[in-house]
């Protein structure tokens, strides 16, 4: 009993000491560069192969740089917010959301791509609602149920509702109310299965599905494509360079625009993000993925 | 207090009736739900191709060496976010335990005052305002105030816990006879003291092994967590289930498997010996100053304090952090951004919400209790089974075994994964969420009904077995009327539990109040969140009464 | 300590009527008589664990009222309480049972030490040794017989110390010849003794006999009502016959 009663005292105190040396950490931080991306196209692909992008920034820049991989769109943003991730790879609203809770963020870089981003609109073969080439022709989807991706996903959910908007379809037209699958890949599989008859989603995602063989199409085929918008973007804190120096935005836009896909490390690094190359960008660019979720209440 | 004798019925027939009574409530509820849910084109049968792939996906997991090392890494973090929310819960359901019993409210002589009683019944109605509330909710809004930081886990999982065991508690100091509380108050001991010598040495070892219990469930807390981005398996899982890789998810599953199957038998394990301890006290000089005590369990208590130093270290965790300059400010903005609680989308759509949360649960432990009440009686191990001759034993051995294992299985793939899954083969609405949780609760139901089986007292069973009666009519006329009402019991506890568990399957559309969380939560909508999340407190609460209502009648 | 006019009710025939009597310092008594007298209600009603009806009980010149508020803690402290059912702590040690005794004492924190680390082990040892079981110090209080939890009881409340003991039928699960060493322990350890010359020892017996030799004064009771109250030797035969064959006679309400 005595010695069982000891070593509880033991353990308590081993408990304060762990405690004191976690304090010890605490400082080093605001000397890291923290990054982290929205989980949009195999998020774990990156989250697992990240230290290539992290060693690549850190030769770059001459800070030691982490990664934190994020597993929701909305805790990116609240992660932005508090403070935890200094640079994130946003998707449209997302980034506007995030530059609306953190003043004087900044949209830095964004892929070669993303200046002319489109979205899909699939349907099941057996639906009844044929391939169309105009925005109009989403009218078709009335009386179909149909599915979104994630909830704040620029691609999978905000575009596609504005152009249903834009060609007057109502959501309540839909047969029920909309589904919100999860992800760009959760769409493709759940509108397979015939849960829903149509879905839409980001056209990268579709492209490389397609091209990987993983789509039965004996089951699904893309409708439409939405005409382009910019979508995804890096986001950097305000104060980068109080806290890095002064140049170090400038020299981290400099450092993502300078990734090459000759050097084999670096494709692979533009590979995950299935891009050509970066380029520079800024906030108003996002003007309009700004007001269309405005229009639909996804931001306040 | 029990009895009032106005009342004319002799109080084992008043009993009875009361049993019909809710029997037909429960009846009712259950048709209500299914007509709410509907009956006609609920079932997609295009897609069951999509679920057994994801099946098929079991034989082989993704092996790679990088990924098991990831496994194993987050194993660790998972345990170790169980292990601190446990002692969290068990810190805040020692203190808000003592608050809650009756012993410490009720006077020493026999009437209570007006406002005594109040005071009693206030104390336990604030309490559960914790527990209302899913450890995915309390995740969400902590990563707003301590950001990504380890605490957020521990924290999510300690709060509704911690709610949970203080209620559990009160009630352990509260069975403990009251006498000898009494006899120290009256000798001029304070409320506290008398509490300290004279239930709690009674109580604590049943709170010991309660937390072994909730360790367990903590584990599966840890991974559903994990899906807000808490780290851990739950982490890993939710980032291969987004690009829907199912081979990488199965590789996570069978580690959440077996992290729940070592938890389950270390908890059960601990809970057997604590009921009857196998104390071999050593003859000889060592017995007037030692006695017996079961080594499993010192062993069990001793290893359990050494992982928490441990946990502390490898999930560097930080105390300044909870008061922090940052954290007090985000706090601020949090409470700011809460307050005053608005409606969104109307109150009508926020009642029906709420009605669809109570239909769900409802349907998910229908769904969810004859099957599993049957699994509970080819898993429970009973003492006089072991008599009977070798090869039948054997064979009931390995059904046991292969049970056990599936339903480990159900309860350790996370409801929003079952959620999605279901979602392949039937139509979004109530339905797919009330399977979901159905099935993870059937997994979870199952346990705790073969634990009933076996601690309860089997002697008329066993004389109907010498007189020859087969086994399934054993069971109907001598075991099953004994518990029934354990088993109802235990039905009602998950419904309850399930009702919290609607919040994590909002995936299955349009249905219940889950739908409502996410979709504010996208939209940074937190005044309407509180209001969501008020709602949700009230049909928890009220659940909780009605549930206490039935539990007590079956007594 | 004095009770006037004292009634408790139960309502069901049982109860304590009309109670008027006072007890000294350093007097020991006895109250007597068969089961559901109010002898057990009479001594409850000492301690404030059940308070009257009508009338007035003061101990220790406090009304009980005001004893059992939160006030009245170190007014309590100074009386021991022997339970019929002991009520010591199963899962504690003997030593922490023992200690408790001295709770109203200690502060919160102290005692909260004190079940982790005992304090005054040396006075705790020293008080089972003179009931006779200086060995049980360590032992779980679970573990022992009837008779040593009897011992233990009677040791926390000499470590108590206080200025008036009751003891509630202490002997009631005991045979005779136990009986008698266990009332002969409590009369020389908690009675008045050479250093306690004011201490009260107010015992409820079932044995009349116990109670005229041990005690200096006997009080014989039936349905909630002082029969007599007198010197054990003026207590005669035919007294105690007739208290405890009174339920049994014409008129009385528990036999028509």
């Amino acid at each position: 009993m005595k010695n069982l009663r000891r070593l509880v005292f033991a353990l308590l105190a081993l408990t304060l000491f762990a405690a004191a040396c976690g304090d010890d950490g605490g400082d080093s931080a605001s000397h890291t560069l923290t990054i982290g991306a929205i989980p949009d196209q195999d998020p774990d692909l990156l989250a697992r192969n990240y230290d290539l992008l992290t060693d690549f920034l850190s030769d770059r820049l001459g800070v030691s740089v982490e990664y934190s991989p994020v597993a929701e769109y909305d805790s990116a943003v609240t992660q932005f917010k508090t403070g935890d991730l200094d640079l994130v790879w946003f998707g449209g609203l997302t980034g506007v959301q995030a530059r609306l809770q953190v003043p004087g963020a900044e949209a830095v870089a964004q892929r070669d791509i993303d200046a002319k981003f489109h979205s899909v609109f699939i349907a099941r073969v057996d639906s009844g609602i044929e391939p169309f080439s105009s925005v109009d022709g989403l009218t078709s989807l009335a009386d179909h149920s149909f599915t979104f991706g994630s909830e704040s996903s620029t691609s999978g959910r905000l575009m596609p509702q504005s152009f249903m908007d834009q060609s007057g379809l109502s959501l309540d037209e839909l047969s029920g109310d909309p589904g919100f699958s999860g992800s760009h890949d959760k769409t493709i599989q759940l509108v397979v299965a015939g849960t829903y008859d149509a879905g839409a989603l980001n056209e990268q995602v579709w492209d490389t599905r397609l091209a990987a063989g993983e789509v039965d199409l004996t089951q699904v085929r893309e409708v439409f494509r939405t005409p382009p918008y910019f979508d995804y973007h890096w986001v950097a804190q305000p104060a980068l360079d109080a806290r890095f120096g002064d140049g170090f935005q400038a020299r981290l836009i400099a450092a993502f625009e300078s990734l090459d896909s000759s050097d084999p490390d670096q494709a692979t690094i533009l590979e995950f993000f299935s891009a050509g190359a970066f380029i520079g960008t800024d906030n108003s660019n996002y003007d309009q993925i700004e007001s269309v979720a405005r229009d639909s209440g996804l931001i306040g | 207090m029990t009895s009032s004798p106005a009342h004319a019925l002799p109080v084992p027939l008043r009993r009875r009736r009361d049993r019909w009574v809710w029997a037909l409530v429960v009846l009712v509820a259950v048709l209500w739900s299914i007509s709410r849910a509907g009956v006609s084109g609920v079932l997609n049968q295009r897609g069951f191709g999509q679920l057994s792939s994801f099946f098929r996906a079991a034989i082989q997991p993704e092996l790679s060496g990088d990924l098991l090392r990831i496994a194993l890494d987050e194993s660790i973090t998972t345990v170790s976010y169980a292990l601190l929310g446990t002692v969290l819960s068990i810190g805040i359901g020692l203190v808000g335990g003592v608050f809650m019993a009756e012993s410490i409210w009720s006077p020493i002589t026999r009437r209570w005052s007006l406002s005594r009683r109040f005071g009693w019944r206030s104390t336990r109605a604030l309490m559960a305002i914790p527990r209302s509330i899913h450890e995915v909710v309390w995740g969400l809004l902590l990563i707003n105030v301590l950001g990504n930081d380890p605490w957020v886990a521990v924290i999510a999982i300690g709060i509704p816990f911690g709610s949970v065991t203080a209620k559990v508690f009160s009630e352990f100091l509260d069975e403990v006879h009251n006498d000898s509380y009494k006899a120290l108050r009256i000798g001029g001991a304070s409320r506290l003291q008398a509490l300290l010598f004279g239930s709690m040495p009674e109580a604590s070892g049943d709170l010991l092994s309660y937390g072994f219990y909730r360790l367990e469930c903590a584990i599966r807390s840890a991974a559903v967590l994990g899906v807000i981005g808490a780290g851990g398996l739950g982490f890993q899982l939710q980032l291969s289930f987004t690009s829907l890789d199912y081979n990488e998810m199965w590789t996570f599953l069978y580690a959440l498997i077996i992290l729940s199957g070592l938890a389950d038998w270390w908890s059960s394990s601990v809970r057997r010996r604590h009921a009857s301890p196998n104390t071999q006290v050593a003859e000889g000089a060592g017995v007037a100053r030692q006695p017996g005590r079961d080594r499993f369990l010192s062993w069990s208590a001793i290893s359990a304090g050494l992982a928490v130093p441990l946990s502390w270290w490898w999930l560097d965790l930080s105390p300044s952090n909870l008061w922090s300059a940052r954290t007090q400010r985000l706090f601020g903005d949090l409470v700011t951004d809460s307050f005053p609680p608005t409606i969104t989308n109307g109150f009508g759509s926020l009642f029906t919400a709420s009605v669809d949360t109570v239909a769900m649960a409802v349907l998910a432990i229908a769904v969810a209790f004859l099957p599993a009440t049957g699994l509970a009686f080819v898993i429970a191990r009973r003492s006089h089974d072991q008599s009977t001759d070798g090869s039948a034993s054997l064979a009931s051995e390995g059904a046991r075994f292969v049970t056990r294992l599936f339903l480990l299985t159900l309860r350790a793939i996370p409801p929003p994964v079952w959620a999605f899954l279901t979602l392949f083969v039937l139509f979004p609405g109530i339905w797919p969420g009330a399977v979901a949780l159905g099935i993870y609760n059937a997994g979870v139901m199952a346990r705790l009904q073969a634990e009933v089986v076996e601690n309860h007292d089997d002697s008329k069973g066993r004389a109907l077995e010498a007189a020859g009666v087969p086994r399934v009519s054993r069971i109907a006329y001598a075991t099953a009327p004994q518990l029934a009402g354990r088993f109802s019991a235990i039905g009602m506890y998950r419904w309850e539990v399930a009702i919290r568990e609607t919040v994590v399957v909002g995936v299955v559309g349009a249905a219940g109040l889950g739908r409502v969380v996410d979709e504010q939560v996208v939209r940074f909508d937190y005044d309407g969140l509180t209001s969501t999340l008020i709602a949700l407190m009230i049909v928890t609460i009220a659940a909780d009464q009605i549930s206490a209502g039935l539990r007590r009648s079956l007594r | 300590m004095r009770f006037e006019e004292v009634t408790v009710d139960y309502g069901d025939g049982r109860g304590v009527f009309d109670l008027n009597f006072a007890i000294q310092k350093g007097e020991c008594v006895s109250f007597v008589g068969p089961s559901g007298a109010g002898k057990s209600t009479t001594i409850a009603l000492m301690n404030g664990l059940v308070l009257p009806d009508s009338g007035t009980v003061s101990v220790l010149g406090v009304d009980t009222r005001e004893l059992v508020r939160r006030s009245g803690a170190s007014y309590r402290h100074r009386i021991g309480t022997i339970h019929q059912s002991l009520n010591l702590t199963g899962a504690l040690r003997v030593i922490h049972n023992v200690s408790a005794g001295r709770l109203g004492r200690w502060s919160t924190p102290r005692a909260l030490l004190s079940l982790l680390s005992p304090r005054d082990i040396e006075e705790v040892r020293l008080a089972l040794e003179r009931v006779g079981v200086g060995d049980l110090l360590w032992e779980r209080t679970d573990k022992l017989s009837g008779g040593q939890q009897q011992r233990v009881a009677i040791a926390r409340v000499l470590l108590q110390d206080p200025d008036l003991v009751l003891a509630d039928e202490p002997v009631s699960s005991l045979d005779p010849a136990r009986s008698r060493s266990v009332i002969k322990l409590l009369v020389d350890t908690v009675g008045h003794t050479a250093e306690r010359p004011d201490r009260a020892l107010v015992m409820s017996l079932h044995d009349p006999d116990l109670a005229r030799s041990f005690s200096r004064r006997v009080v014989g009771m039936t349905e909630g009502m002082v029969q007599f109250d007198l010197p054990p030797s003026s207590v005669s035969d035919d007294m105690l016959d007739e208290l405890y064959s009174l339920e049994s006679l014409p008129g009385s309400p528990a036999e028509p």
